[in-house]
């Protein structure tokens, strides 16, 4: 098809389509570029995402961290909601799993948030939650015996220390531990 | 059964649910590719309402107390229908209305219509598999949502005892309404304890937004404008983050759909009306108001705009009086519940602080707003591209910007509470800035993107007849004529 001929076409198209009124085919060409503009950018973002992703996780395989970060995991780090649960959450499943039923969960925690959490991620057990500046003692770890002790927080850590001989650990992460009192403590 | 077939089966159960109200309520009259989405929508929020009634009546949740309600509503259904519409011919004949369309005529249009359902299906599960790939993380999605939801499921009802202890009180806003977390519950009733798998909820939201957009503009919108919005829903990676990233679980994905189909259907209404889709808007403006506080606003706004339209349109009685109960119903138990309770929320709007603290707080709000809006790795351009198509479907297209214009009174209403909301906060306006402004500008969002799709629309074909379009493309001979027969 020479030139002429491809001009000729696309006028008689645009002709077909929007008649001979200029008006018109401004309002047209106007909105043709807004949704071209539009929709190419929203591709470039999702192909820019992937492209990032899979930068990511060449870099992480070379890192040696077995490329387990996923997208959505970097999104998390990226938007801060990622430090506000998931280890603590996997102490409290853990909890739940395998702490006896019927028992109250004894919680020292170095912020009130966490004790939040475990309450209602726990229920309908009660969490009994210990803060830092809160008495705590042998008497509080006899009379969970055969229960449940959690701590979160390096504070509420050190706090556990002295009672290690009498809990049995049941699962750590990084910043708390979840143990079972033992029944000879009392 | 096993978790995932658990799961789908009571999605299965609110698609049914929602089917056989609509058809029971006469609302059913709509595309196949948007009747689904919808069906599944009321349903959701009809058996999330029912817990609540039922639990307010201090009825168990059980098979019988859950099930005989919806007996009715299916008999109704079933008297509608006409036994004629169970034979597979006459189902087929109502799937095929859809395609009987002025917009769907050809071979053509078919296919393309087949791509795009095919894409959402594809981009849906997608999005359910990425949001199983990952725990649910998240304050708000466990505090106020998920768990809330779990402790409603595991009560067996909506307990006194529990919203108003204060073992569970703070931050956990207790007077926030409950479809999330009543559908938590349902979902827990056929899954069992399962707080990752819940989040596959959310996945199917976004895809009921993108098949909103696409299949919900048909008839207003010529297919290559709405081919764009699919694509610009699914690229947008505020849609991933909140339907399968670490903001799945959060109401603002729930409260988005809520507003994009409440104000869907405005926009049919106004565009070729028809008492369902009146009805329909009001239900889902009920259903915002029935997610989240900041829904109440917006429910508000539409019930203005609804009843002002009726007037101005002259329409009958008897749509008004499907339109109210639809909303309030929705709305009010819970909020009677709650006052009743002696739940208070942490927002106090007076006008008196209002006034106090406009000049101090006003620029720290309107700067955050404006930042989230015009974060372009999150949302695109979306907030860009709308106030020049805006101004560009005024000029170019005035009838078709004047039938949008309520759409975008929504969208405005729901920015001046949310400003009210802010400049009158007993937080730090800071900290509430920082940890909400980005969830707010979000939650209108796929309805901007509706609006922004009517504007580049009407702009791209100003005469905005469907069948106008179609002819001048097939005068093109870009398309075969239809084959088949409208006797069928």
């Amino acid at each position: 098809m020479s030139t002429t001929d491809y001009k000729a076409t696309v006028a008689g198209s645009v002709r077909a389509l929007w008649g001979n009124d200029p008006y018109r085919i401004l309002s047209a060409v106007t909105g043709t570029c807004m949704l071209l503009v539009w929709v190419f950018f929203s591709l470039y973002l999702l192909l820019g995402a992937v492209a990032q992703g899979a930068q990511e996780r060449v870099e992480q395989a070379g890192s040696g961290d077995g490329g387990a970060r996923t997208e959505t995991g970097a999104r998390a780090e990226a938007s801060g909601v990622a430090d506000e649960l998931p280890a603590f959450y996997q102490l409290m499943a853990e909890a739940r799993e395998v702490c006896p039923a019927g028992r109250d969960l004894l919680l020292l925690g170095d912020e009130r948030a966490a004790y939040e959490l475990a309450a209602y991620y726990m229920y309908p057990r009660r969490v009994v939650f210990i803060g830092p500046d809160q008495p705590f003692g042998a008497n509080d770890v006899a009379s969970q015996a055969g229960g449940c002790v959690a701590n979160y927080g390096p504070v509420s850590g050190s706090r556990l220390e002295p009672y290690s001989p009498v809990l049995d650990p049941l699962r750590c992460v990084q910043s708390g531990c979840l143990y079972m009192v033992n029944r000879s403590s009392r | 059964m096993t978790p995932l077939a658990a799961f789908f089966a009571s999605q299965a159960v609110a698609l049914l649910a929602g089917w056989a109200l609509l058809v029971a309520l006469s609302w059913s009259s709509l595309p196949v590719g948007l009747l689904v989405p919808t069906a599944w929508l009321a349903g959701t929020g009809t058996l999330a309402l029912e817990r609540l009634l039922l639990a307010q009546a201090g009825l168990p949740w059980n098979a019988v107390t859950i099930g005989l309600p919806w007996l009715v509503v299916v008999l109704l259904a079933l008297r509608r229908l006409k036994p004629r519409v169970l034979v597979p011919k006459a189902l087929l004949h109502m799937a095929g209305r859809n395609w009987r369309d002025p917009m769907h005529q050809g071979r053509l249009n078919l296919l393309i219509e087949l791509v795009a359902s095919t894409l959402i299906v594809v981009w849906t599960w997608g999005m359910f598999r990425m949001t199983l790939s990952m725990p649910m993380v998240g304050w708000d999605a466990l505090i106020n949502w998920v768990f809330k939801g779990r402790v409603l499921y595991f009560q067996g009802t909506v307990p006194y005892t529990f919203f108003t202890d204060q073992h569970y009180a703070v931050y956990s806003h207790p007077d926030y309404p409950l479809l999330v977390p009543l559908t938590v519950a349902h979902i827990y009733e056929w899954t069992g304890d399962n707080a990752d798998l819940v989040r596959g909820w959310w996945a199917l939201l976004a895809g009921a937004a993108v098949a909103g957009v696409y299949f919900g503009c048909g008839g207003a919108l010529v297919w290559p404008t709405r081919l764009g919005g699919l694509v610009v829903l699914v690229c947008m990676p505020a849609m991933i983050v909140y339907a399968a990233g670490p903001l799945a679980g959060y109401a603002e994905l729930p409260l988005a759909v809520s507003f994009l189909y409440a104000g869907l259907f405005l926009y049919r209404w106004l565009d070729r009306p028809a008492a369902c889709e009146l009805g329909l808007s009001a239900l889902f403006f009920g259903m915002a108001g029935f997610t989240k506080n900041e829904g109440l606003v917006m429910a508000l706004a539409g019930l203005v705009l609804l009843m002002a339209l009726a007037v101005l349109r002259r329409v009958g009685l008897s749509a008004i009086w499907q339109m109210i109960p639809a909303m309030g119903l929705m709305i009010m138990p819970w909020q009677i519940q709650r006052v009743v309770w002696g739940i208070k929320g942490d927002m106090n709007v007076t006008l008196a602080a209002l006034m106090q603290n406009w000049d101090s707080r006003s620029s720290p709000v309107l700067q955050y707003l404006l930042s989230n809006m015009g974060n372009i790795h999150q949302l695109g351009l979306l907030w860009y591209v709308l106030p020049p198509a805006m101004l560009g479907a005024l000029a170019f297209a005035p009838r078709q910007w004047l039938k949008a214009l309520p759409v975008l009174l929504l969208i405005v209403a729901h920015f001046a509470g949310v400003i009210a909301a802010y400049i009158t906060t007993s937080h730090d306006i800071i900290w509430h800035l920082n940890t909400s402004a980005d969830r707010v500008v979000f939650q209108v969002s796929p309805l901007a993107v509706m609006l922004g799709l009517i504007y580049t629309g009407c702009m791209f074909d100003r005469s905005a007849g469907v069948a106008a379009w179609s002819a001048r493309i097939r005068a093109l001979n870009m398309l075969p004529t239809p084959t088949y027969s409208r006797t069928s």
